[in-house]
Formats: structure tokens, sequence, C-alpha cells
């Protein structure tokens, strides 16, 4: 039973407004350590350098989409303790379909409520405290 | 977006529409260069995120119209860049009249107003008619999915963020 405060999460989203949506609503529920990065490939990068708890990424992007980066993730060895919540839209349900087969934790179809984006952080560490 | 501060959603809002011009800006050269290099694929995946983005947005503050079209017209993207419809020309004029209807679709959404009634349903029939729609997009609720629980490790103070 984690402390939300005590979580390290990624946000990977290539629009602005979607990663201050997303810090805002991990804010909001107690989550203040919160990276951003607009690509997997910049967000790879930084995940070997410096892992985190739990990775929020988005599936469509440039450069390095979601399911790309979930595949990276899932291959390094050093990131075996890195959760995945993958960020949809209503219509991904076949991506989603390929998430899951990667090894996804979970996934928040986008738009969410705060209520939502809690239940799926809780569904994979148990409830913050 | 339910459960955020009304001064924490202007925020996100001004964003949002600053990335909207960007996406329809760049939605505008991808579609020249799909016309200029027949079959561009880099292209029509270009244009296809630009409306992707759009939508993903706008599902946030409540845009319906502007979620509906853009899912259309993503939808008519994707069939250009997946091989199952040509980039004729006559299907060209009709994605770059979706991109003008998308970038009204914007500003009426910026005004906060909706767009003429007779304007919309013409935009819709015309994507309709290179890229039908077949169905509503299948819900998530028949994947057959239990979330994989993982146990929490804090990290060292080396790896935390703030």
């Amino acid at each position: 039973m984690p402390q939300a405060a005590a979580l390290d999460i990624m946000v990977v989203d290539d629009q602005r407004a979607m990663r201050a949506l997303v810090r805002n609503s991990l804010n909001q529920i107690g989550c203040a350590s919160v990276s951003e990065f607009p690509n997997g490939s910049e967000a790879m990068q930084s995940l070997k350098a410096r892992p985190v708890n739990l990775v929020v990424s988005d599936l469509t992007m440039p450069v390095m989409d979601g399911l790309s980066l979930l595949r990276a993730v899932r291959a390094e060895p050093s990131l075996a303790n890195t959760a995945f919540i993958m960020l949809t839209g209503r219509t991904d349900a076949e991506l989603v379909k390929q998430a899951i087969a990667l090894g996804v934790n979970n996934y928040l179809v986008k738009p969410f409520t705060l209520g939502t984006l809690k239940r799926k952080i809780e569904s994979v560490f148990g409830p913050l405290t | 977006m339910a459960g955020l501060s009304t001064e924490s959603l202007a925020a996100i809002g001004v964003v949002f529409f600053q990335e909207c011009d960007e996406h329809l800006s760049r939605l505008k050269a991808d579609l020249t260069a799909l016309e200029a290099a027949d079959a561009d694929r880099e292209a029509v995946t270009s244009a296809y995120r630009a409306v992707h983005s759009i939508k993903g947005g706008a599902g946030i503050f409540g845009f319906d119209t502007l979620v509906r079209f853009s899912e259309q017209f993503e939808a008519a993207l994707a069939e250009v860049r997946d091989g199952r419809l040509d980039a004729a020309p006559q299907v060209l004029a009709v994605l770059r009249g979706a991109a003008d209807g998308l970038a009204e679709l914007v500003e009426a959404a910026r005004a906060d107003r909706p767009l003429a009634p007779a304007r919309l349903a013409a935009l819709v029939d015309a994507l309709a008619a290179i890229a039908p729609r077949t169905a509503e997009p299948k819900a998530f609720d028949d994947l057959d999915f239990q979330p994989r629980p993982m146990t929490f490790r804090p990290l060292g103070p080396e790896d935390r963020w703030s």
C-alpha cells in the first residue's frame, strides 16, 4: 500500500495539453513526483538513467509510439519493476489488445476522471494512502 | 473533465487551442505533401496524428461535435494510410475540405458556439462518401483483461524526480 507521494511517475504524450492534464490530475490525487516526455524515445533514454515506478503513456506519438515504448520497457531488465498504464482513445481497442499482449499493467481511456485515474493506479499498486 | 479546478482547466484549454493551431497547420502541409507525392505514407500518417491529437484534446473539454468529426476524419485518413483508399484527386479534395471544416469546428469550440448544422452535415456527408462509417467504435467492454498488479518498490533518493 504505497503512499501516493512516494510514487515516481513518468507521463509520456506528444501533446502539451494532455501532459498538463495528466500531471495536474496526478497532483490532485497526491502524486507529486511527475516527469514529462513528448515521445517514447526521450522517455526510454531517461528511464535507463533514472527509472520510475509508473509510466503513463499515450499510444499515438511521433518518433516512438506508446506500443514501442512499452515493448522497450518490458525488454529492459533494469525496468522490471516499472509499471505501465496506457492512455488510449475510445476507438483504440485493437491497439489496447496489442498493449495487453506486450504486458501493459492497465489502460486508461480518455477522457477520464480523477477517480478513474486513481482506481487504475490502485489496480496496479494497491490502495494509495 | 471532472475533478480539476476551473483555473487549471482554463490554463490547459489555452494550451489545447495553441496546439490545435499547430496541428491544423501541420495537417494542411501534410495534405499538400500527399498531393505532391502520391501515396506518401509519412504525410498521411502525420495528418492522421494531427487529427487524432485534436480529437484527444477535444474530449477533455467535452467538445463532442469536434470529437465525432475528428473521429470520422481520422477514419478516412486511416483508409488512405492503410492502402484501402487511393489518394485520388477527388479523395484529396474531400480531405482538404475536411481540414477546412476541422479548422471551423476548432474555431467554433474556441468561441463556444455551434457550427451551422447545414455546414456540419455537408462536411460529414462528404467524408462519408469516400469512407463510409461502418459502425460505432468498439467499446472496451469485450476486452478480456485483468489489471496486472505490481509490487511497489521505492526508488533510491538519487532516482527521484522531486
